[in-house]
C-alpha cells in the first residue's frame, strides 16, 4: 500500500496540479515566501520585499502553465522571478550599500530588538564590503548573494538567473576577486 | 574566515516577513486564483445618478479571501460585536471637526475593470484619494485630467447633525431615515429597501466621516436593530488586513463593513453581487453575474484638512 503525503509533494507536481486546481499553488507560497522575503529584504529592505514577494508569486501563478515539469524544485524559478523584480531597484540597492559604506550606518531597518546594538556604526571591514558590493555589476552581485546568502550551488544560481553554469562560475569568481581586493586585511583571506 | 563568510555576515539580522505582510501577499495570490480567466471588457462606466451611484459604489472589504490560522476571538452574534465596537468607539478620541473642514481619505481599492464598471478586479489595486466635507454633503476627488470633481454624496448628513443631543441608537437612525426617506430613484432602478439604505449609510459614515465617539458608538449599537444585519467572523480588507465585519445582504448585493478585530477601528469594505442582474443605460448594458465582487477597499489614512484637494 502506498500512502501519499500531500504536504511533501514535489513542487513540480504541485504546479502541474494547480493548472486545474489553482489553490494548490498556495502551498508553494507557504514553502518559499518567507525565505524569498528574507533574501529580498536583505538586499532592499522589508518594504520593497513585501511588494516583491507578492508580485513574485502573482507572476509565478500566472506563468504556472509554462513551468518545466522536469525541474523538481521550484526554488530557482521563483528566485529567478524575484531577481528580475529586484533588478528594477538596482539604484536603490546600490544607494543603500554606498550609504552603509560611507557612514557605517545601514539604511535598511533592523529588527527592533537589535536596533540599539546593531545600529552602532559598522566596522570598517563591513563598510568596505558594502562599498565593494555596490560597485559590482548587477549580474555579478546576483550570483554572489545567491551563493553566499541562499547557499545555492553554482548550478542552482545559474538556473535561477537563466545563464549557463560557466557564466555563473565566472561571475562568482569576478565578484569574489573584487570583494577580496576591497578587504585585503581580513584574516585568512585567501 | 574568507570573503564569502564576510559576505554571509552582512545584514544577517535582517527581520523576517511580518505576519501582516505574509497575509497580504497570500491574500493577493488567493484573490488571483479565484478570478475567472481574464476576459477583456470595455471599461466604460455608466452615467449613474449621484444617489444611486453613491449607494452602489462606496462599499465594502473582502470576506471570502481565505487566510490561515484564525486568530480572532469570535463574537457570539451581531449584538456582541456591536457592543464591543461601541465600547471601543467610546474610548477613542474626538476628532474635533470644525465647520467647513474636509476629511482627506486615502484608501487602497480594487480597480473597476469588469462588467462596464459594475465589478472590480480582485488582483489589481489602485490608491484612491478623496475628500468628504464634514457636513456629510459633498465628496471630491481628482478626475483623470487632474481637475477636482465635487459632488453631492450619500447619505448627506454629517457629524454635527448626528451629534445633537440626545445621541442614542434610536435618534441616529431616525435622523438617517429623515434624510433617506425623501430620496427617490431618479429613473432606472428602484432604490433599495430602507433597511439596506440604513446599513449602507452607516458603513459609509464609518468610512468617510470623522465622527465623535458617542455618534460612532450609537451607530454601532443601531446596527443590530436593522433587520438583516449579520456578522462575518473573518473578513479581509483590500490591503490584506484581517478583521471582523458587519454584513447586510440586499436585493442585489451583500456589503460588509470591516473592522479591526482588535480595536474595532474601521478597516475597509467589501461588496459582492448575490443575483445575476443586467444593468442598462443609454447605449449599453452589462450582465453582471451573481458572485461578482463589486467593491473592495482598505482605508490607509485620514486627516482633517481645510479644503478639498489639500493633502495632510
Amino acid at each position: 500500500m502506498t500512502l501519499v503525503n500531500l504536504s511533501e509533494e514535489g513542487d513540480a507536481e504541485l504546479i502541474r496540479r494547480s493548472r486545474d486546481d489553482p489553490e494548490q499553488f498556495a502551498t508553494l507560497f507557504d514553502r518559499y515566501a518567507q525565505q524569498i522575503h528574507l533574501y529580498v529584504a536583505r538586499r532592499l529592505g522589508s518594504q520593497a520585499a513585501d511588494d516583491i514577494v507578492a508580485e513574485t508569486f502573482l507572476a509565478a501563478f500566472r506563468r504556472r502553465a509554462s513551468y518545466d515539469p522536469a525541474v523538481p524544485m521550484a526554488r530557482p524559478w521563483l528566485y529567478g522571478i524575484a531577481t528580475k523584480l529586484i533588478a528594477k531597484h538596482r539604484r536603490s540597492e546600490e544607494r543603500y550599500l554606498r550609504a552603509l559604506s560611507r557612514t557605517g550606518v545601514d539604511p535598511l531597518p533592523e529588527p527592533i530588538a537589535d536596533t540599539v546594538t546593531a545600529r552602532v556604526a559598522a566596522q570598517s571591514e563591513e563598510r568596505r564590503l558594502a562599498g565593494a558590493l555596490a560597485a559590482l555589476s548587477q549580474g555579478d552581485r546576483d550570483v554572489l548573494l545567491l551563493v553566499a546568502w541562499e547557499d545555492m550551488s553554482l548550478e542552482e544560481a545559474a538556473q535561477t538567473l537563466g545563464v549557463p553554469a560557466g557564466t555563473a562560475r565566472s561571475r562568482l569568481h569576478r565578484a569574489r576577486k573584487k570583494i577580496k581586493a576591497a578587504i585585503p586585511m581580513m584574516e585568512g583571506n585567501r | 574566515m574568507n570573503d564569502l563568510d564576510s559576505v554571509k555576515r552582512l545584514r544577517r539580522s535582517t527581520p523576517t516577513m511580518t505576519p501582516q505582510a505574509e497575509q497580504a501577499a497570500r491574500a493577493r495570490l488567493l484573490a488571483a486564483m479565484r478570478e475567472p480567466a481574464p476576459r477583456r471588457l470595455p471599461r466604460r462606466r455608466p452615467a449613474w445618478r449621484p444617489a444611486i451611484a453613491a449607494a452602489l459604489t462606496v462599499v465594502v472589504g473582502g470576506t471570502w479571501v481565505a487566510t490561515r490560522e484564525p486568530v480572532m476571538t469570535p463574537v457570539a452574534d451581531v449584538r456582541e460585536l456591536s457592543e464591543r465596537a461601541a465600547d471601543a468607539a467610546e474610548r477613542s478620541p474626538d476628532p474635533g471637526t470644525r465647520t467647513g473642514q474636509w476629511l482627506y481619505i486615502k484608501e487602497l481599492k480594487a480597480a473597476h475593470d469588469k462588467y462596464s464598471g459594475y465589478g472590480v478586479s480582485t488582483s489589481k489595486r489602485v490608491t484612491w484619494e478623496q475628500w468628504t466635507s464634514v457636513d456629510g454633503k459633498k465628496v471630491a476627488s481628482f478626475d483623470e485630467k487632474g481637475r477636482l470633481d465635487n459632488q453631492f454624496t450619500h447619505p448627506g448628513i454629517g457629524a454635527a447633525q448626528l451629534a445633537k443631543e440626545p445621541v442614542t441608537p434610536e435618534t441616529v437612525l431616525d435622523r438617517l431615515r429623515a434624510v433617506l426617506a425623501p430620496l427617490n430613484s431618479a429613473g432606472g432602478d428602484p432604490l433599495p429597501a430602507m433597511n439596506e439604505l440604513l446599513f449602507q449609510s452607516i458603513y459609509q459614515l464609518m468610512g468617510e466621516q470623522a465622527l465623535p465617539p458617542e455618534v460612532r458608538a450609537a451607530l454601532f449599537r443601531a446596527l443590530p436593530t436593522i433587520e438583516g444585519v449579520t456578522v462575518i467572523q473573518d473578513a479581509t480588507d483590500a490591503g490584506g488586513r484581517r478583521g471582523i465585519a458587519f454584513s447586510h445582504t440586499g436585493d442585489w448585493a451583500r456589503y460588509d463593513l470591516i473592522l479591526s478585530s482588535e480595536d474595532y477601528r474601521f478597516l475597509g469594505t467589501y461588496g459582492e453581487s448575490v443575483i445575476d442582474k443586467t444593468f442598462t443605460w443609454t447605449g449599453g448594458k452589462a450582465d453582471v453575474p451573481a458572485g461578482t465582487p463589486v467593491t473592495w477597499t482598505a482605508q490607509l489614512e485620514t486627516a482633517l484638512v481645510n479644503e478639498p484637494g489639500q493633502r495632510p
